[in-house]
């Protein structure tokens, strides 16, 4: 199993945070280093889609964005049944493991680079596409039992989240300008975009170890079911993501990645719309699972298990 | 010297916006925000992402705004960590 040695700048973070370290990384810069993430990750995504044929994404696409809804809706079911939890921490935990991350990506990438498995950029289009479905199912789930039901949804206010929240109007407009630059106009942008790509990572992975060892700290809290299914729900998502990778024939690395994004759980747009959407969901809860439990395990244990199993399955 | 009640309204930032809409709705021209941090009744706010982070929105306003204001908020007060309060204050310029 391969480990990328970036994950230990995460590693540092939380050892910071936990020794109480006065290291504090300034909100600003936090926001410029993920502005820039997604960029960087669109327009890569965007140069590629530029060599490729567009028609060959919509059967993925569509298998993709169908069988991606089997986890939010299980988690709810098991958080709800199982964990016997209230509707709304079940539907807002559910959505946070039906969206994905970015940054959890970004390193399953960085680990296939260091391994020399090729992956395709393109994949970065199923990113785009799996970040806001699953919000808005778990938004659905979380007033099922309501008065007024689904129909009590601001759906005005959450398709203006959907389109123009920053994360995919960053991924989508990269991917934009990225295809419309094509390799030739994206020469001159990657010295910034590409060169410096993985010194962002690196940064940014040390601010996310400094905000998520709160959370790390505070995983008594959550209770043992929830720390158990933090981290049983990433490996039972990344084998589901692995079987529709098998059903769409990808690569080794696509299979990885795809099985990465499954397995992700967001923490910056899932936590923002939930809190909007979904006030009476307790946010301690669904971040400390997806922050302070899932993403270290994804860091650590995730992204080398998957890829030594697609390793082993695809080959 | 002009008097006017001076209304803080400390919360979680992600509440800005809606706030805003509040107070734009009863017809308050003017208002500042400034992003903060602290600890309160839902625990430490540390300002280090959007998450945590709090804001304090300050809006001068006359007594009966200023109870417009507090029956309009009420409604975040259950699920979202919301602070009002309300002082005298003389305008200088």
């Amino acid at each position: 199993m391969a480990f990328d040695p970036i994950v230990l700048f995460f590693l540092l973070g939380v050892i910071a945070g936990l020794a109480k370290s006065d290291l504090k990384i300034p909100a600003v810069v936090y926001e410029a280093l993920s502005i820039y993430l997604l960029l960087a990750i669109g327009l890569k995504g965007g140069v590629e889609l530029s060599k490729y044929p567009l028609a060959e994404l919509v059967i993925p696409s569509v298998t993709i964005l169908t069988t991606v809804m089997a986890i939010p809706v299980s988690a709810y079911l098991i958080l709800r049944y199982g964990g016997k939890m209230n509707p709304y921490d079940a539907a807002s935990i559910a959505a946070h493991y039906g969206s994905v991350s970015v940054v959890t990506y970004s390193v399953a990438t960085a680990s296939l680079a260091e391994q020399q498995v090729a992956y395709d950029d393109v994949m970065v289009v199923y990113l785009a596409l799996l970040e806001m479905p699953a919000i808005l199912l778990g938004v659905m789930l979380a007033r099922i039992g309501e008065a007024g039901g689904v129909r009590a949804i601001r759906w005005g206010t959450l398709t203006h989240e959907v389109f123009f929240g920053k994360s995919i109007l960053l991924l989508l407009g990269g991917l934009a300008i990225g295809l419309v630059a094509g390799e030739k106009g994206y020469a001159s942008l990657a010295p910034v975009f590409k060169e410096g790509f993985k010194g962002a990572l690196a940064f940014f992975l040390l601010e996310m170890g400094l905000v998520a060892s709160i959370r790390i700290a505070a995983f008594r809290t959550y209770g043992p079911f929830l720390v158990v299914f933090a981290m049983a729900m990433p490996v039972a998502a990344a084998v589901w993501g692995m079987v529709v990778a098998r059903w769409l024939d990808f690569s080794v690395g696509n299979t990885v990645l795809l099985a990465t994004l499954f397995a992700s759980a967001s923490y910056i747009a899932a936590p923002a719309a939930m809190r909007i959407a979904v006030p009476k969901a307790n946010p301690a809860l669904s971040i400390g699972a997806s922050l302070g439990v899932t993403f270290p395990f994804n860091l650590f244990v995730g992204i080398p298990f998957y890829s030594w199993l697609a390793q082993q399955w695809v080959r | 010297m002009k008097r006017f009640k001076l209304v803080t309204i400390i919360c979680e930032a992600v509440l800005e916006d809606m706030i805003v809409k509040e107070l734009d709705r009863l017809g308050i021209v003017g208002y500042t925000v400034s992003e903060c941090r602290g600890r309160g009744t839902h625990g430490v706010r540390t300002g280090n992402w959007r998450l945590s982070t709090n804001v304090r929105i300050e809006v001068m306003v006359d007594e009966a705004t200023s109870v417009a204001v507090r029956d309009a908020l009420m409604r975040f007060d259950d699920d979202y960590g919301l602070l009002m309060f309300r002082s005298e204050v003389e305008v200088l310029n």
